[in-house]
């Protein structure tokens, strides 16, 4: 049985195809539109799901969308009347979009899904998913546990902003819930906004800058904006927040928090007080997060916790859960955002049709994440000789061969090599590599490839064996969804803790034997990989460690700032030209950018 | 700063002294450049290579009154650009520089006559382009290379070069730009016709120049920001946050000591006697493009006739005239 899940008109649209409850394709729709954070209807996905599962909407049993329209127009009808008159043009400027596109989804849907001309759709077939029971489902279902306590936390859905509950099975509950406007993920996006960096794009910039400042703000923003209590309830004092009513997220009483400083402008200097205040948002966090995990152990008596919505995107906020030991197991579904909504959507009408898969205890659900499109040898092929490229083709050892030597000396590689990714990350399929012990190579990442921030961080993938040798580290972190501290022997103690230097300069101090994977504050946010979660990727790795004797490569997605992940080979060529990378390695074929 | 980093062999392999032959060979030496074939000597002026030789026909009163006024007004300014990922980034979101190098496309060499303080000619660099930007101000051309070196960009490099007397072969460039530059020099349409000898057959050239219609605005402006300071300018008002360059702007569009306007038909003119088909005005000429499908800067498009091109020029009084009021016709080089 075939289930289409579409997760859409928000942001992030992605499409998911679940057959006998597994999950067989998944993809974002801004891959191939290539416009960042696309929330229009995901045809492309949707196609590709298709395309990729070889069948065609004649086929599909359900389509199941992520989240209940009608519940979030309820939300945002009731939060006008409660503030009118306030916000009165925001709401008008709202509503009509909201009409249009959302209460009248049915039809749209199934009008959008015939035009891809892929077979045909009746409006019986849909069906529509609470958003945090989509999440809920898109955590607990590929996770590999039998039973486990569900945490949800993101900005917000239809009402729910935090939602706590288990699943067992192919069942799930959720009992308790945290209502709109008081939300967490609302919160750091505040936050993230004030701080002058986009909301649902730049919350990791945010998390990134944190480690560089104080938390000197906690004090004072647990006094006068949020209310946590004991169990990790909380509330939000909203004379602070403008989002009810208007399209902006903080107000005039929120700069006066911190001296009457107005939100930064983008691409201004960050200031200290900046990375401050990014600390004291993070520190918050973490203690919501905490001690509602703990609560809900104490509720559940569960051994495991499976966790989704935006929040749990928050690494180092999962780094400290597995620290803390609250929970014997952790399991952090990938693609945490609304993207993951399909997948949710698409298993939750799974578990109601009762065709759930049984789960394996040593694999998740998620096959690696790698559920994406693939490309052929022919298709690469085609694309370079149009493109005029100089390559050379090898077979898969000896191009592993070369790309490690490469590596080893300085260069810097593109890694495009078979299905493509689900959820913010690239985790070896759709890779930018390099040099971990390089010191100056998290500068010229930034600058020279990602054209992005110099505070950016960069993220190790180390084969699973080795890494209790270089991290704090002793699960599988397969996603590179949580943050953990370099072992205290690789560590170089300088002066970083020197507020009084620069940004940059605290960045270009070695910080260990593998600097530019090590954050100001000695952690990591690791990617562990296994021979067999992705072979070729674990052969590269274990190729480096051979020349060198280092077990990681610094793993960045295959990107320039603002622009999706790279998905076919086309956005591949043009991103290793646009860029200064060395070398490119797409299928077999090796091209070097002094050959061009 | 390292000499042979200056220069990439590809862009070397272009150049020849001023005056001098196709075969020239130049070479990097110590402090300057070395021309193989006659042994004659070019030493950087303040560390920027000098290949500026005056020729006769020169009016020289406009050439050193335009050198001198970039001299104290080197432009555009890099406050807050510092880092080439900043430049990339601004490159990336104007449309004109970012649909000029998606045209463009990859492993050209590009050749930016008037580079000023060289954005143009480092952002173009990317894609796996070689570029040479080539001005008479030596202050703009010292930035153009502290941003080169400091980014460690090894494929933009930059001269001073006279644009009647280029140290460059003929023929050796696939794209040749000429942005806000020709309409500054003591004749626009001979300069012209000195820039596109360096296009290779088939090769591309982009013109951009004063329009003579919505340049009618600016000068409206000149006239009245003594009075009403320069908030009535648009660029100032919304888009230049840093004083300085603000400065900068005021000074090259409202104090420039010399500038001559044009119009699409006028460079059209120069095409035909130049042998260059007409392939591409932006704006975009009303009417121009029939076709729904999106098109690149160099995608063929109707020249259209002299009315619509009468009512596309009236037209931008309105819109291009808040910033600077300039128009690029490109076209292609008979091959």
């Amino acid at each position: 049985m075939d289930i289409l899940g579409i997760s859409g008109y928000y942001h992030d649209s992605s499409a998911a195809l679940v057959r006998d409850g597994k999950i067989i394709a998944a993809a974002q729709e801004e891959r191939f539109s290539r416009e960042k954070g696309d929330s229009s209807f995901p045809k492309h996905a949707i196609k590709f799901c298709l395309q990729q599962a070889n069948t065609d909407l004649n086929e599909i049993s359900q389509v199941a969308f992520y989240d209940k329209p009608l519940l979030t127009f309820d939300r945002l009808l009731e939060t006008y009347f409660a503030y009118a008159p306030k916000g009165f043009s925001s709401f008008v400027k709202s509503i009509p979009l909201w009409v249009k596109q959302k209460l009248l989804l049915q039809t749209q849907l199934v009008k959008e899904l015939n035009a891809l001309k892929s077979g045909t759709i009746e409006p019986s077939k849909l069906s529509f998913s609470h958003h945090h029971h989509s999440h809920a489902a898109s955590a607990f279902f590929p996770s590999p546990f039998d039973s486990s306590a569900i945490l949800i936390m993101d900005g917000v859905g239809e009402w729910a902003t935090t939602s706590l509950g288990r699943g067992n099975k192919d069942s799930l509950i959720l009992d308790q819930e945290i209502k709109f406007p008081h939300s967490i993920g609302l919160l750091y996006s505040a936050f993230t906004y004030y701080l002058g960096f986009k909301v649902n794009e730049g919350e990791y910039k945010v998390m990134g800058l944190a480690p560089f400042g104080e938390p000197c703000f906690v004090d004072k923003i647990k006094d006068e904006v949020i209310d946590i209590k004991e169990d990790g309830s909380f509330r939000l004092n909203m004379r602070y927040f403008d989002y009810c009513t208007s399209l902006t997220m903080t107000n005039r009483e929120f700069s006066n928090l911190f001296g009457n400083r107005p939100p930064r402008k983008p691409d201004t200097p960050l200031q200290e007080m900046d990375m401050n205040i990014a600390r004291s948002i993070q520190v918050i966090t973490e203690e919501v997060v905490l001690k509602l995990a703990k609560t809900l152990r104490k509720k559940t008596g569960e051994k495991n916790l499976v966790m989704a919505g935006g929040v749990a995107l928050n690494c180092v906020a999962n780094g400290l859960l597995v620290k803390e030991k609250v929970f014997d197991n952790l399991w952090v579904q990938p693609a945490a955002g609304d993207a993951g909504g399909s997948i949710g959507a698409a298993l939750a009408a799974s578990s109601i049709s009762g065709t759930i898969a049984k789960k394996d205890e040593k694999f998740d659900g998620m096959s690696g994440c790698y559920l994406g499109p693939s490309y052929e040898d022919a298709e690469i092929k085609e694309v370079l000789e149009r493109y005029n490229a100089d390559y050379d083709l090898l077979d898969i050892d000896s191009l592993i061969l070369e790309v490690a030597n490469l590596i080893s000396k300085g260069k810097i590689v593109g890694w495009f090599q078979d299905r493509m990714e689900f959820g913010p990350r690239a985790l070896g399929n759709r890779s930018i590599l390099g040099d971990p012990r390089s010191e100056n190579m998290q500068k010229i990442l930034n600058l020279k490839i990602k054209y992005r921030e110099s505070f950016r961080p960069f993220a190790p993938a180390i084969i699973s064996e080795d890494c209790s040798q270089y991290f704090d580290l002793t699960e599988d972190s397969p996603y590179m969804l949580i943050v953990t501290d370099v072992l205290k022997d690789r560590i170089v103690k300088n002066n970083s803790i020197n507020k009084n230097l620069s940004v940059t300069d605290r960045i270009n101090l070695k910080r260990s034997d593998i600097p530019a994977v090590t954050h100001v504050d000695y952690s990591a946010r690791v990617q562990t990989v296994t021979k067999n979660s992705n072979e070729k990727f674990y052969a590269l790795i274990k190729e480096f460690k051979k020349i060198t004797g280092c077990s990681l490569l610094v793993n960045t997605s295959f990107n320039v700032r603002d622009e999706p992940i790279v998905c076919s080979p086309e956005d591949a060529y043009k991103c290793f030209m646009g860029t200064e990378m060395d070398g490119l390695a797409i299928g077999n074929f090796l091209l070097r950018k002094i050959n061009q | 700063m390292n000499q042979s980093s200056l220069f990439p062999k590809k862009i070397l392999d272009c150049l020849k002294p001023p005056g001098g032959n196709q075969d020239d060979i130049m070479e990097i030496t110590e402090g300057g450049l070395k021309c193989v074939n006659t042994g004659e000597y070019f030493p950087n002026e303040k560390s920027i290579p000098f290949l500026f030789k005056e020729t006769d026909g020169d009016k020289k009163y406009i050439t050193n009154t335009i050198k001198d006024f970039y001299e104290d007004n080197p432009f555009p300014s890099y406050e807050g650009l510092e880092e080439f990922g900043n430049l990339v980034n601004k490159g990336s979101s104007n449309s004109f520089s970012n649909e000029l190098l998606q045209s463009i496309g990859f492993n050209k060499l590009i050749l930016e006559c008037g580079c000023g303080t060289g954005q143009l000619t480092n952002f173009l660099q990317l894609n796996n382009n070689y570029t040479l930007g080539i001005d008479l101000s030596l202050s703009s051309l010292s930035l153009a290379i502290e941003h080169k070196t400091r980014n460690e960009l090894s494929r933009s490099s930059f001269a001073q070069m006279n644009i009647f007397n280029m140290a460059i072969k003929d023929e050796v460039f696939d794209v040749v730009i000429s942005h806000g530059v020709l309409h500054h020099t003591f004749d626009a349409k001979r300069a012209f016709s000195e820039i596109i000898k360096k296009l290779k057959p088939g090769g591309i050239v982009v013109i951009g120049l004063y329009n003579r219609y919505a340049r009618i605005m600016t000068w409206l402006r000149s006239k009245l920001i003594p009075f009403f300071g320069p908030n009535i300018d648009y660029v100032i008002r919304n888009k230049a946050i840093d004083p300085k360059k603000k400065e900068i702007w005021i000074a090259d569009q409202y104090y420039n000591p010399h500038e001559t306007w044009h119009s699409i038909g006028e460079v059209m003119g120069w095409f035909d006697e130049n042998n260059i088909e007409y392939i591409n005005c932006s704006p975009p000429i009303l009417g121009s493009h029939t076709n729904t499908k999106p098109s690149g800067l160099f995608t063929a498009s109707d020249p259209a006739g002299s009315y619509e091109r009468l009512i596309t020029q009236l037209g931008w009084i309105s819109s291009i005239s808040r910033e600077g009021a300039l128009f690029d016709v490109i076209g292609r080089k008979a091959s």
